[in-house]
């Protein structure tokens, strides 16, 4: 089922809703507002989740392209690697600390090369 | 000659009969998401399982209350800690398969590293199938442990909401009005009707995340 979902999120249908949806109202996805099902709360993750790899794909990110997102195993392969930068760059910033600095709270960021 | 040609129309008949069906289970779950209540037809009647009002909401909540009172006071059930200490003497290690699970886990998430940086078509085809395999062995071992606790009173309360909830949602039409095809929790578990009852849980499952209950 969940293949399925994935192919209908990713299809240029339900990716062209999804962007009018979310910019105008009166565009809905689905014919209830609220009380959404399980499976309808799981299409939009995977909506919102192929408009991120699209979203990656136009800001020419490494590793991403049309094949890896038509390709299940791919994009979750593509997800995980992309999940993984973010964290080494969340610690990064995180380990840039003065040690001169008497006010504990202050963080100094490196300068970017 | 004739054999080969026959062999050609034989794939491209099966080909086709699959590309019909998943078109057909794509057209049926894309029918699914369009609302929050699921129709369905059998032997030309029309039924539907929603999702249920505050006051049915509050009702089933009655009901796992008491159901998880009821299984707790008989000492025939277990919680899943216990049976996991009796399976344990018996020398079957539910601990080791959940360790055994979570390897498997760190060792896809390599494999998904490797494949999300790699280029050459030979590596992906066989990271893919390194990946599938591990996932395959992944879903093993969940069946299993699945099917070991089955009995525990932590699966059997899921699996009597379940049956209470779909008792609760589950209508038909009945004078160009929608009403409740059963009566009772009692005479929705004493149906017969299988295809019925089957159908029901079947769509349920799309309706609800079972950890919600």
């Amino acid at each position: 089922m969940e293949n399925i979902l994935r192919k209908l999120a990713r299809s240029y249908k339900y990716r062209f809703l999804y962007a009018r949806s979310k910019e105008v109202n009166g565009i809905n996805l689905f014919k209830n507002v609220d009380e959404f099902t399980h499976l309808q709360m799981l299409f939009m993750q995977w909506l919102e989740t192929y408009n991120l790899l699209i979203s990656d794909l136009s800001s020419k990110e490494l590793y991403i392209s049309e094949e890896v997102i038509e390709d299940d195993i791919r994009t979750e392969a593509y997800l995980y690697y992309r999940t993984k930068r973010k964290d080494e760059t969340t610690d990064k910033k995180r380990k840039v600390v003065d040690p001169t600095s008497t006010i504990p709270s202050i963080i100094f960021k490196s300068k970017a090369k | 000659m004739d054999d080969i040609k026959n062999q050609v129309r034989e794939t491209e008949a099966r080909n086709l009969l699959a590309i019909m069906k998943d078109l057909e289970q794509t057209a049926d779950i894309e029918n699914m998401l369009k609302d929050n209540i699921i129709v369905f037809k059998i032997r030309e009647e029309n039924y539907r399982v929603r999702k249920p009002t505050s006051i049915e909401q509050l009702e089933v909540e009655e009901f796992r209350r008491k159901k998880y009172l009821d299984l707790i006071k008989d000492s025939t059930y277990m919680f899943r800690k216990q049976w996991i200490e009796i399976y344990k003497e018996k020398g079957i290690d539910i601990d080791k398969m959940d360790h055994e699970m979570v390897e498997i886990q760190n060792d896809i998430n390599q494999l998904f590293l490797r494949l999300a940086k790699t280029e050459s078509k030979n590596d992906i085809e066989k990271l893919k199938t390194d990946i599938i395999n591990k996932k395959k062995r992944q879903a093993e071992i969940s069946v299993e442990k699945s099917n070991l606790l089955n009995y525990s009173i932590e699966d059997q309360l899921l699996v009597a909401i379940n049956s209470f909830y779909s008792f609760v949602v589950l209508e038909k039409v009945s004078e160009n009005q929608w009403t409740k095809v059963f009566k009772t929790h009692k005479e929705f578990m004493e149906s017969n009707d299988t295809e019925l009852i089957n159908k029901t849980f079947y769509y349920i499952n799309f309706l609800i995340y079972n950890n919600s209950f």
